[in-house]
């Protein structure tokens, strides 16, 4: 039988205090930590704790597992929730004078102090400036959000608010932490995103466009050359080294492997630890590994297993995961929309 | 013979011959057409490795509806009316729905209502004799409860403690057996302190198989006193649960039991009108003459056992009827205070040997004696520190690790801690570590707090029972402050935890959830009564826990800790829960 497993705790207050409530779902992303999260409670009901912009946490058996901001709670009593890294959306990364800083620690410490950010941060992100002299010139402030997305995209890493309110940063896994045992559920491989062959188009700090490119050989050989052009213009202005580290992050960041069509859904007992312990105690950035299925996508040589990476998780109502490998192809029309919504 | 009822809160719908309500009209269900209804159950389909068929759990059981026609018969129709609308009055709300069986054997059977509905069924000829017919149709939880709370009271404490050794592994004497097959044969042997049962067998094709036996203690001492008795043994690995005999053929759980780290088991009884302690197991025949079981000692004592302090108190709960329930539960810290606080309940069919406290397991290093620890002592995080736990107490699940901390600070604050869990096999490390930084916001001042240290899958690789998990906990490099740990929890995901920041009263209360209270309640206060009670959200809203306790029906197990006071009194309310109908037995 199941337990109850995560309980909703508004500005420091159990919900249990605050009314009824079941039916709790939440989602996280490897890119961003926390992303949403919902529950439902008796409708009509009213709080103070319960408005808009107030700190939620859930918590498993008092360990936090998301953070993040109520959204404006209506009427049929369900609640929605932001994750806690869309403060950064709306805060500029300025130092302790005001002046734009491009240093992720400065960008985030001050902006803690000043308590624009609930978050904590533990561990250093970087204590280098993201952008080179020639980038800075004509980037103005940038928003702490967009700050980081451009030190992750250089880094080949990504960044995350936790449920702790931690700032994390993560790579791609060495090892897998996870295994689903033969047969539970086969992954099919999607090419819509392979990609060996990265041309980026940037602005440098004459005002002129300039290509820069980056190559994965093993993919290449593998897969055939499959080229693609990013504009990487939105980054603002680049040098030629700035410009080949964001196209390196994205190479790390999978786009040389094959893709996923569809998420891994779990159940409990389903995921295994690499020990062999059943448990869900999995984390977005965690691998998986898929036993018993062939996988073709690697780079190097085909496996009688697949790996796959959590960038997804929704944590369903029921107790059950649905585990988005990091790199699955968009498949639905919402998620089609979303991948416009993006690019545009 | 008792006279069958059904009663909807205080609406008697099933009338004697000559009884009649207020408005003079009888009211009588048709127990033909009455039923209880089925509770749909929510599942879940696993995937497993079986070829075929599918593993199916559990998630939650959905309302019953019982649907109950009733007639009402009265002197005229205005009367009948009358009637009526007492009835409908009393739809729609939660009451209880009381059935008693026409049985004198057998409870009176609760179900609660959530909801209800009144529906009439139109009968032109009926009318004429002022009759009407009507079916209350009801939404009610999935099952049916006992009338009256079971109540599990508190521990008695002596205030002087007294032990008495009752046998020792020293002597034969005072041991008998008893065994299921007479080609066995069975010898004790006295070694070191220690009783050696070994079992020989002349025939070699019996090597390999499975025998159970019996050992019996009379107990000729007088233990109304000491009725904590407490067995120290040890199996065979992998031998399958001991079980246990009360002298009248009744099955006892014991209140604690407590796995050393050598392996040894300490089981306690509750003792009171037993006439003999009988030890009933099975070992595997692995030669022709293979060690059973080891006994070292019995004890008795007029002290409830403890976890390393009688800070931390485990004891069981016979729950009783055949579902879940919810648990309501009350500490009386007033011997001191209550302090930080917490309270984890857990299934006994979790497994007889798992205990969440680790501090007996810590393994190597220093531990300074501090008589305000739960554990009865510190351990600087300066170095890495090891809590060795054998693999067999440690059911494979999901577990939160709390730890008792305390830093010499000035102030609160975020501090940084390595902690990592890793399986040992002999002198190997069996498997990837899995290692996580995590940064607990911990008091000051050098006051112990508890610290929630993050979600684990144990063990980290699974072994077999005589392997360990590991796990370690060490200050970061780059973590200036001293931080001293006391005790260390590993909180298996089937358990329920309600945890407190520190509060200076007396008393802490746990209401479950009912149906006047569908949230439950959490209070504290200093007042035995409650009378000055008040809603404790806020002690568990900063970095605590506030869970349902949810009870199993074959009885669960209570770690109970207060940091400000020893041998706190715990009492257990709870509603025992039944299929449809309820058993008389009390577990």
């Amino acid at each position: 039988m199941s337990r109850r497993p995560v309980q909703p705790v508004v500005d420091n207050r159990p919900m249990s205090e605050l009314g009824e409530w079941g039916e709790v779902t939440y989602s996280e992303e490897w890119l961003h930590g926390c992303t949403t999260a919902s529950w439902q409670s008796t409708p009509g009901v009213r709080h103070d704790a319960l408005r808009m912009g107030a700190r939620v946490q859930l918590r498993k058996k008092g360990w936090p597992v998301w953070a993040g901001i109520l959204q404006q709670p209506g009427v049929d009593g369900m609640f929605y929730a932001r994750g806690l890294w869309t403060q950064a959306e709306r805060v500029p990364a300025i130092d302790g004078a005001g002046n734009a800083t491009y240093v992720p620690d400065t960008a985030i410490v001050n902006a803690i102090n000043r308590g624009d950010l609930w978050w904590r941060l533990p561990d250093s992100v970087s204590t280098a400036p993201v952008l080179t002299d020639d980038e800075a010139g004509s980037a103005g402030i940038l928003m702490v959000a967009d700050l980081l997305d451009r030190w992750a995209a250089k880094a080949g890493k990504r960044w995350g608010v936790n449920g702790r309110r931690e700032v994390y940063t993560s790579a791609w896994p060495a090892l897998p932490s996870w295994q689903l045992a033969p047969g539970a559920t086969p992954l099919t491989p999607a090419d819509d995103d392979v990609a060996n062959y990265l041309i980026g188009r940037f602005l440098n700090s004459a005002g002129t466009y300039e290509p820069a490119s980056v190559v994965d050989t093993l993919s290449r050989d593998r897969f055939g050359t499959r080229a693609v052009i990013i504009d990487l213009t939105s980054h603002g202005v680049l040098d030629a080294g700035g410009a080949v580290a964001i196209l390196d992050g994205l190479l790390q960041g999978g786009k040389a492997r094959m893709g996923w069509a569809e998420p891994i859904e779990v159940g409990r007992g389903d995921l295994l630890n690499m020990g062999g312990a059943a448990g869900q105690a999995i984390k977005v950035g965690d691998g998986v590994r898929v036993l018993g299925a062939y996988d073709p996508t690697w780079t190097s040589a085909p496996k009688s297993f697949t790996e796959a990476v959590a960038g997804k998780i929704d944590h369903r109502a029921d107790g059950s995961l649905l585990i988005y490998p990091e790199g699955k192809a968009s498949r639905s029309l919402a998620e089609l929309l979303a991948d416009m919504r993006g690019a545009a | 013979m008792t006279e069958q009822s059904l009663h909807l809160g205080e609406f008697s719908l099933i009338m004697g011959e000559h009884e009649v309500d207020a408005n003079g009209c009888t009211v009588n269900a048709d127990g033909l057409k009455t039923e209880w209804g089925k509770s749909e159950s929510a599942t879940a389909t696993l995937t497993s490795m079986m070829r075929d068929g599918d593993r199916v759990v559990g998630v939650r059981n959905g309302n019953r509806k019982p649907v109950i026609p009733v007639c009402i018969a009265g002197p005229d129709l205005g009367a009948v009316a009358d009637t009526e609308r007492d009835l409908a009055r009393l739809t729609g709300k939660p009451l209880p729905l009381r059935w008693q069986p026409p049985d004198a054997n057998a409870e009176p059977c609760v179900f609660d209502v959530v909801w209800s509905e009144l529906e009439h069924k139109l009968d032109v000829r009926e009318e004429a004799r002022a009759r009407r017919y009507f079916t209350l149709s009801l939404d009610a939880l999935p099952f049916a409860r006992d009338e009256h709370l079971t109540v599990t009271p508190a521990l008695p404490v002596a205030t002087t403690a007294t032990t008495n050794t009752l046998r020792t592994g020293a002597s034969t004497s005072g041991w008998s057996f008893r065994l299921d097959v007479a080609w066995w044969a069975i010898t004790f042997s006295t070694s070191g302190g220690l009783l050696g049962v070994t079992r020989t067998v002349s025939d070699p094709t019996r090597v390999g198989q499975w025998h159970t036996f019996a050992i019996v203690l009379a107990q000729p001492e007088n233990t109304s006193a000491t009725p904590y008795v407490t067995l120290r043994y040890k199996q065979a690995p992998g031998s399958p649960r001991l079980t246990f005999k009360d002298g009248s053929g009744a099955y006892r759980e014991p209140v604690n039991q407590f796995v050393s780290p050598t392996g040894w088991t300490e089981a306690t009884f509750m003792s009171q009108g037993w006439t003999e302690l009988e030890i009933v197991g099975s070992a595997y025949q692995y030669d022709l003459s293979s060690v059973a079981i080891q006994l070292e000692w019995i004890k008795a004592s007029n002290r409830p056992p403890v976890r390393s302090t009688p800070r931390q108190l485990v004891r069981t709960v016979d729950v009783g009827g055949s579902a879940r329930t919810e648990g309501s539960i009350h500490i009386d810290a007033s011997a001191g205070t209550v302090g930080d606080c917490l309270v984890f309940t857990w299934p006994r069919t979790l497994g007889e040997f798992y205990s969440p406290v680790l501090s007996a397991y810590a393994s190597g290093g220093t531990t300074v004696p501090d008589s305000t620890a739960a554990s009865g002592g510190y351990r600087s995080l300066a170095t890495a520190q090891s809590w060795l736990v054998p693999a067999h107490t440690l059911p494979s699940g999901d577990y939160q690790i709390v730890a008792r901390l305390k830093t010499d600070a000035a102030s609160d604050g975020t501090r940084r801690l390595r902690i990592q869990v890793k399986s040992w096999m002999g002198s190997t490390v069996i498997g990837t570590p899995k290692e996580e930084y995590v940064a607990p916001w911990l008091q000051g001042g050098l006051e112990y707090g508890l610290a929630n240290l993050g979600e684990f899958t144990l063990p980290p690789t699974r072994v077999g029972d005589n392997g360990a998990v590991d796990i370690v906990l060490q200050r970061r490099d780059d973590e200036t402050v001293n931080i001293y740990a006391d005790e260390l929890y590993a909180l298996h995901e089937d358990g329920s935890l309600t945890m407190l920041e520190q509060y200076g009263g007396k008393h802490v209360w746990i209401d479950a959830p009912s149906l006047d209270e569908p949230k439950g309640a959490i209070w504290v206060g200093n007042a035995a009564d409650g009378s000055d009670k008040w809603f404790a959200s806020w002690l568990v809203g900063g970095t605590g826990s506030w869970d349902q306790h949810v009870f199993d029906p074959e009885g669960v197990n209570m770690l109970t800790v207060t940091g400000g006071c020893e041998f706190a009194k715990v009492d257990v309310t709870h509603y025992r829960r039944h299929h449809t109908h309820v058993s008389k037995a009390l577990t």
